[in-house]
């Protein structure tokens, strides 16, 4: 039986649980004041003319407190290169929740590449300084990263599963980051009308492999400029259960399960950030639950 | 009295440049001194022989030889050489080094050996200018610049192409920039280094000098291995070098990986950062989903459709383009395999509607753009099948001028795929 395909999309987005280690450590995530972007690449500009404005947005996430903004500036190996334009932090307060803009203009004045930070002091303890990024040039690499998300590729999953088997599941991922982690995750079906997989907490998640390492790596299919991509192996044996969660035995007619792919790139397995859910590709041999496609189905049938 | 002659015995040459000397002898059938002296384009005397001095590239130097008797013998009958004065030749001293592009211009010297100016002209326009004495690189290749002198009454014209170099130091860090992850307060040694590579793409070989950590939290990053300080990268080589988060505090920290190199146009700078807004976070890790695709699995030749189709995601504006492929004739699995070989397309559409989308993370909402665009099909001899393709570009990527990226269709639609990413959509174009 299909679930209702009807699903608020926003609960198939669901992410995957923080694990926190423990100890004293740096981070930046809760902090009061954060700044969007933290950094912009420019434009080919010209010489001595101005690119278009680039708005540089503090908010002051701190739930009670006001934040006093000083002086935004430029500093850095190319600071001249760069205006400051239509400053609204200038020695603000912001409000609990509140935001404030500066512009930044590019205005080279000679070839080449051109670096400088965005500072804006704060009396923000743990950030007196917020510091963004402008430049105007940016490694292939770099660039590959931030705009090629990694692609699921070559899987291999078994339309039909049966109780009590095990069975090798493969599949890989192929970016452009040096590292990946991936956790196929499973929900059991089986009288869920709707809604089935739609979210990793789901008391329906029958198995998961966890955030596997790659089993191995391979020059992948594309090319970005001149960087390759790469090709991460992942395998997972999985036994199916013998029964349901709960003991109850599995539907005589077979039941659907859910299949969802997770992954987090090296950046941020180092940040202890949290997995996202993967799109799976258009042709497959199995079947799709959801329209956004990152939800497969395969059946388990005694 | 006695009759006496001169016999000249080291003539004048017809012709001598000028500055050049000869010499020049003669005696007297009286065995008396034969007094020498010359006019005209040159200078010099003597008695018996002489060394005569050309002053001049022009006229006619002459040479008089004279024996003016004494007592015993009356004067001699006086003898005369002449000698065609001559310009002369001149050479021009042009030393030139290999430059960099990017390089300040610079003032060309030559010098000649006449003393005289030296002038200089370009050879190569499209590589580097001239103006005056002034020489301005423009492009990699070779620069040839002519030094002329033109010469004057006592010298030939003379000239020289002098040819330089001029190379690129293409210096690339990467990655350009490092979002570290969160490591322990004041354990340095724990810390998980980052490697950087630094490339040197252009044709020169380029120095680096001593790499640094500048900005504002300087203090909180540190060095691993370094690699790179004080290495001479050649062509095409690169080295690398470590950077560790090491804080000493909670909070947002940022600081500049600093490169220095004899490269005139750039400093090379990396960002290293531990902070990102939520939005941004959003944005980086996930990218825009093709969203509520309305494109019939049919279209008949020559009826127009209007195709419409959403991009969910959370950046603040994308440009979409919806690209064609005829797969007739083409190979199993080539048909919209390169965007090249495409027959129609949108071009880069900007959304005709923006509404909230129905993702959210970390309470960023995402937004759904929504897209329009009427198309024709063409005319075709026989049913055709047509792939489909879109691409899109985020605002940031628009404005840099990046070309737009192949984008992921999703899975569930009620339509066929051309390959296992799912990036091409398989239609029928219907002849009538």
């Amino acid at each position: 039986m299909k679930p209702n395909l009807a699903t608020p999309l926003c609960l198939l987005f669901v992410l995957y649980a923080w694990i926190t280690p423990s100890g004293a450590q740096s981070s930046a995530q809760d902090m009061d004041l954060a700044v969007d972007p933290v950094i912009r690449v420019f434009p080919v500009t010209a010489l001595n003319t101005d690119s278009a404005e680039v708005r540089f947005r503090i908010t002051n996430h701190n739930a009670s407190e006001s934040r006093a903004l000083g002086v935004p500036s430029l500093d850095g190996p190319n600071a001249d290169q760069f205006l400051l334009v239509n400053d609204s932090c200038n020695g603000a307060s912001l409000l609990p929740n509140q935001s404030c803009t500066v512009g930044v203009k590019f205005h080279p004045t000679s070839q080449g590449s051109k670096a400088a930070n965005l500072l804006f002091a704060s009396d923000d303890t743990e950030t007196p300084t917020l510091t963004a990024f402008v430049t105007n040039s940016e490694a292939t690499a770099s660039e590959a990263t931030r705009r090629i998300p990694p692609v699921l590729t070559a899987l291999n999953l078994p339309t039909t599963m049966v109780p009590g088997q095990s069975y090798s599941l493969t599949w890989s991922l192929e970016g452009y980051h040096s590292d990946y982690s991936s956790n196929m995750v499973l929900f059991d079906c089986t009288s869920i009308a709707a809604d089935c997989g739609a979210s990793y907490g789901d008391a329906t998640r029958l198995a998961e492999s966890g955030n596997l390492e790659c089993d191995s790596v391979a020059p992948g299919s594309w090319q970005f400029g001149d960087v390759d991509d790469q090709r991460f192996n992942y395998v997972w044996t999985f036994t199916v259960p013998a029964t349901r969660l709960g003991g109850d035995p599995w539907p005589a007619g077979g039941t659907d399960i859910v299949v969802r792919f997770y992954c987090k790139d090296d950046v941020d397995q180092s940040r202890n950030g949290r997995s996202v859910s993967l799109m799976v590709p258009g042709k497959l041999a199995g079947s799709y639950y959801d329209t956004t496609g990152r939800r497969i189905v395969t059946q388990i049938k005694p | 009295m006695r009759n006496q002659t001169i016999s000249v015995t080291q003539h004048a040459p017809a012709t001598a440049a000028y500055n050049t000397t000869f010499t020049v002898s003669a005696t007297a059938s009286s065995s008396l001194a034969v007094a020498i002296t010359s006019s005209g384009s040159c200078t010099g005397s003597g008695s018996g022989s002489a060394t005569i001095t050309m002053t001049s590239g022009t006229g006619t130097c002459t040479v008089r030889y004279n024996q003016a008797g004494n007592t015993n013998y009356t004067p001699a009958p006086d003898v005369t050489d002449a000698t065609t004065a001559q310009k002369a030749a001149q050479t021009i001293s042009f030393p030139l080094t290999d430059k960099v592009l990017g390089s300040p211009s610079f003032t060309a010297s030559a010098t000649a050996s006449s003393g005289l100016t030296v002038s200089f002209s370009e050879r190569t326009p499209t590589v580097c200018s001239v103006s005056g004495n002034t020489v301005t690189l423009l492009a990699a290749g070779t620069c040839t610049v002519r030094a002329s002198q033109g010469g004057n009454p006592n010298y030939n014209p003379a000239q020289l192409d002098g040819s330089f170099a001029v190379g690129t130091i293409q210096l690339s860090v990467s990655p350009s920039n490092w979002l570290f992850g969160v490591e322990q307060l004041g354990d340095c040694a724990s810390s998980q280094p980052v490697a950087f590579t630094v490339k040197n793409s252009g044709t020169f070989s380029c120095t680096l000098g001593t790499l640094a950590i500048g900005g504002p939290d300087a203090g909180q990053f540190s060095f691993g291995t370094n690699g790179c300080t004080g290495q001479t990268l050649t062509s095409g080589s690169s080295c690398t070098v470590q950077v560790k988060f090491c804080p000493t505090s909670v909070g947002s920290k940022g600081a500049n990986l600093l490169i220095p190199s004899n490269d005139p146009q750039t400093p090379l700078t990396a960002f290293l950062y531990n902070h990102e807004s939520r939005a941004e976070e959003a944005r980086r890790r996930l990218p825009p989903v093709l969203y509520s695709l309305n494109v019939p699995e049919e279209m008949i030749e020559g009826q127009q459709y209007t195709l419409t189709w959403s991009l969910l995601g959370y950046d603040e504006s994308y440009q979409s383009n919806i690209v064609f492929f005829n797969c007739t004739g083409m190979p199993a699995g080539t048909c919209g395999a390169a965007y090249g070989t495409h027959f129609h397309e949108s071009g880069d559409l900007n959304p005709q509607d923006s509404e909230p989308g129905e993702w959210t993370y970390s309470g960023v909402r995402s937004t759904k753009f929504d897209f329009s665009y009427a198309f024709t099909a063409p005319a075709v001899t026989a049913d055709t099948t047509i792939v489909i393709r879109f691409y899109s570009t985020d605002q940031a990527d628009i404005e840099a001028g990046r070309a737009s990226l192949s984008l992921l269709i999703p899975g569930r639609l009620s339509n066929t795929y051309y390959d296992s990413e799912g990036r091409r959509l398989v239609k029928i174009i219907k002849n009538q």
